[in-house]
């Protein structure tokens, strides 16, 4: 499985608890139609899904909400002057047309039709009628509340789970950049390079942006900072290592490896515990060839004492997750 | 949201527009004109592609995906109405599956239209059935040949409105051209910002992690754009070189910020080469970055200023990574001026 298209083209499961969270509002909006049968329609089982495809990637639950209404608000909109208008032919066109332009001309509203555009164009098949007008709003607005409430749901299940993953992946694409720097050449091949830059921009989004609800995952998003913090220092000493081929001092690649592997299993860890028991050699610049390999090692030694330090004022200070 | 959206032109951005309305309003006006039995579909047809913003090359290719995954999906979702759903209601409770394949597929197939046509064409047959009042006379065999009609409407006018209306603003050549430009920007702006931060010896807190995130997103949009690119009619073929060239500069600036920032942060042997460093980023910064030659620059300063810098310092290894980062960001210049020009 490791080589599969999933762990390929989906290694931090970000687009399956996407797709998960959109199911899970569709469900929503099946169990109400199951409850209220006749007054709903399909609108309330496909709106909410599409709703979530548009927010998903949201950081903070105020513009999750804001958003969430805002694409309701469209997709009502689109339902209140299509139910009005349906008997006249040439105004329902003209109506369309001016509604599609308009929305897909701003910057703002383009994202949300281009994806509520699927649910508004079940209005040409719904009864027409005040009462079917205000049927379709209360289920806009249902929609809106399901997807809120579905991505929530996923998002702070998942949490942990999500910010473990996307920082392991990223100390295993470290360790795989520090073999193959030292095993094949001193410079870095650009297809890991770009790995390795995609999963920061996740680890950013996922750790740095999102600002979660429950205590529990607040506290471990404020730990996994930390981590995060420091492993973009680590990464960026890696880049200083140079010409390994001619480097005396070989061990030091095995040192920084050791510390890699530490990390992750410090983050695979639920106590997120993490010191340099290792003794770190403490080396001279006679020791190293280059000078920027000294310098590096040098960094690399200060950071991880400091995110030690750090770690373990954080978990004096608070109890355990 | 995908930067490739934010970042076109206005006037681009108002004609695409105009062409994505001018295809719902004829999708509506031949649903209304001649009375096409479930002529939603060619709405949904539509609707398919503009999913995410907007569509960009492959037209052909994307036009059929949608028939094709259109005509297929209703079959296949007959055959589950007429073997499961019909001979037990509960397996129509299943149906959100559909759903979840037909997202998670588009999006693990780098938003294959294929996949999402198919199985949420499926979803919307089986929840069409299930969801119909009980009163409702419905033909199910009628009912999937309009539907596919519909697709097959929905598809031809897209490829129509496509190929004759502002056929330039579905055509990613014209949309790379202001990521490229904003990419360049970011890039100058992230390069002073270091050094700013490097001559008044100041600790770069965030590491310029978002600064260097929002590059690297925006270069993704230029990757997956150059791809759809290289398949457009009238390509010039030395533009692909031109665009993997622009990828692998950007890449290299990024990597020689990387280091900067960390050498920055950790200034451990300051010595009297930090002056030269400091003339030699004002000097660069008052010539333009790209209208010079760094080297001769460099040797003006170091022979007047009559400081040496020790090849074993931090202003040392500093200096060699702006060296990387200007001779990188000179290149990225370059390439966006060969773009630019094989475009007008």
């Amino acid at each position: 499985m490791h080589n599969s298209i999933f762990s390929v083209r989906d290694p931090d499961k970000g687009y399956l608890f996407q797709v998960i969270a959109m199911l899970l509002a569709n469900v929503f909006g099946l169990i109400a139609w199951g409850v209220f049968r006749s007054p709903c329609s399909m609108l309330i089982i496909l709106a909410p899904g599409i709703i979530v495809a548009i927010v998903f990637s949201e950081f903070k639950y105020k513009e999750i909400a804001k958003i969430s209404f805002k694409s309701g608000a469209i997709i009502a909109l689109f339902f209140i002057f299509t139910l009005m208008i349906m008997e006249y032919s040439y105004l329902l066109i003209f109506f369309c047309f001016i509604y599609v332009f308009i929305l897909f001309a701003s910057k703002k509203t383009r994202y949300l039709i281009s994806f509520a555009i699927l649910p508004c164009s079940l209005a040409f098949i719904m009864p027409l009628g005040f009462e079917s007008a205000v049927n379709r709003v209360v289920e806009c607005f249902f929609s809106s509340f399901f997807a809120l409430f579905s991505v929530f749901v996923i998002k702070e299940i998942f949490a942990k789970y999500r910010m473990r993953k996307i920082l392991n992946l990223l100390l295993d694409e470290m360790n795989l950049l520090l073999t193959s720097l030292s095993s094949t050449r001193s410079l870095v091949k650009l297809s890991d390079d770009l790995r390795m830059n995609e999963l920061i921009l996740k680890s950013e989004n996922l750790i740095l942006k999102n600002r979660y609800f429950y205590n529990i995952n607040f506290r471990y998003s404020k730990k996994m900072k930390i981590y995060f913090k420091y492993i973009i220092r680590i990464e960026r000493t890696i880049y200083l290592f140079r010409d390994f081929k001619n480097e005396k001092n070989k061990s030091f690649v095995e040192e920084v490896k050791v510390i890699l592997n530490m990390l992750n299993t410090a983050i695979c860890n639920k106590r997120l515990s993490f010191c340099v028991s290792v003794q770190m050699p403490s080396w001279s610049r006679d020791d190293f060839s280059y000078f920027d390999n000294y310098f590096a090692f040098n960094v690399l030694r200060k950071e991880l004492l400091k995110m030690s330090d750090e770690l373990n004022s954080e978990f004096s200070m608070k109890a355990d997750i | 949201m995908l930067k490739y959206i934010i970042l076109k032109p206005d006037e681009m951005y108002k004609k695409e527009a105009f062409r994505i309305a001018l295809s719902f309003a004829v999708g509506v006006l031949l649903m209304n004109v001649f009375n096409i039995e479930e002529g939603h579909w060619i709405i949904f047809s539509l609707a398919f592609i503009f999913l995410g913003g907007c569509a960009h090359g492959f037209l052909a290719e994307r036009t059929l995906k949608i028939v094709i995954g259109t005509v297929t999906g209703l079959f296949f979702g007959l055959i589950y109405l007429v073997l499961l759903s019909f001979n037990l209601y509960v397996y129509s409770y299943l149906v959100p599956i559909f759903f979840f394949l037909a997202f998670y597929l588009y999006f693990l197939n780098r938003m294959d239209y294929f996949y999402l046509a198919f199985f949420i064409s499926a979803y919307l047959l089986v929840l069409n059935t299930i969801t119909a009042p009980v009163y409702m006379n419905y033909n199910l065999a009628n009912t999937i040949f309009s539907m596919g009609i519909c697709a097959v409407i929905g598809g031809g006018i897209h490829f129509l409105t496509n190929s004759f209306i502002f056929k330039s603003t579905s055509k990613p050549k014209e949309t790379t051209l202001p990521i490229l430009k904003n990419i360049h920007a970011n890039c100058i702006n992230v390069f002073e910002s270091v050094n700013a931060n490097f001559t008044k010896s100041r600790f770069i807190e965030g590491m310029n992690v978002s600064k260097l995130v929002s590059i690297l997103d925006e270069m993704k949009s230029v990757g997956n754009l150059s791809e759809t690119i290289a398949h457009e009619l009238n390509f010039v073929k030395d533009n692909a070189n031109h665009y993997k060239n622009f990828m692998n500069h950007c890449e290299l600036f990024v990597t020689s910020i990387k280091k900067m920032t960390l050498i920055s942060n950790h200034k451990f042997d300051e010595q009297q080469g930090s002056e030269i460093v400091n003339k030699f980023l004002e000097r660069v910064k008052f010539i333009g970055y790209d209208n010079f030659d760094l080297s001769k620059e460099f040797i003006k300063i170091y022979k007047t200023s009559g400081i040496k810098i020790r090849e074993e310092s931090t202003d040392f290894l500093y200096l060699k990574n702006v060296h990387s980062a200007l001779w990188n960001m000179n290149r990225i210049k370059k390439q966006i001026n060969f773009i630019e020009m094989s475009s007008s």
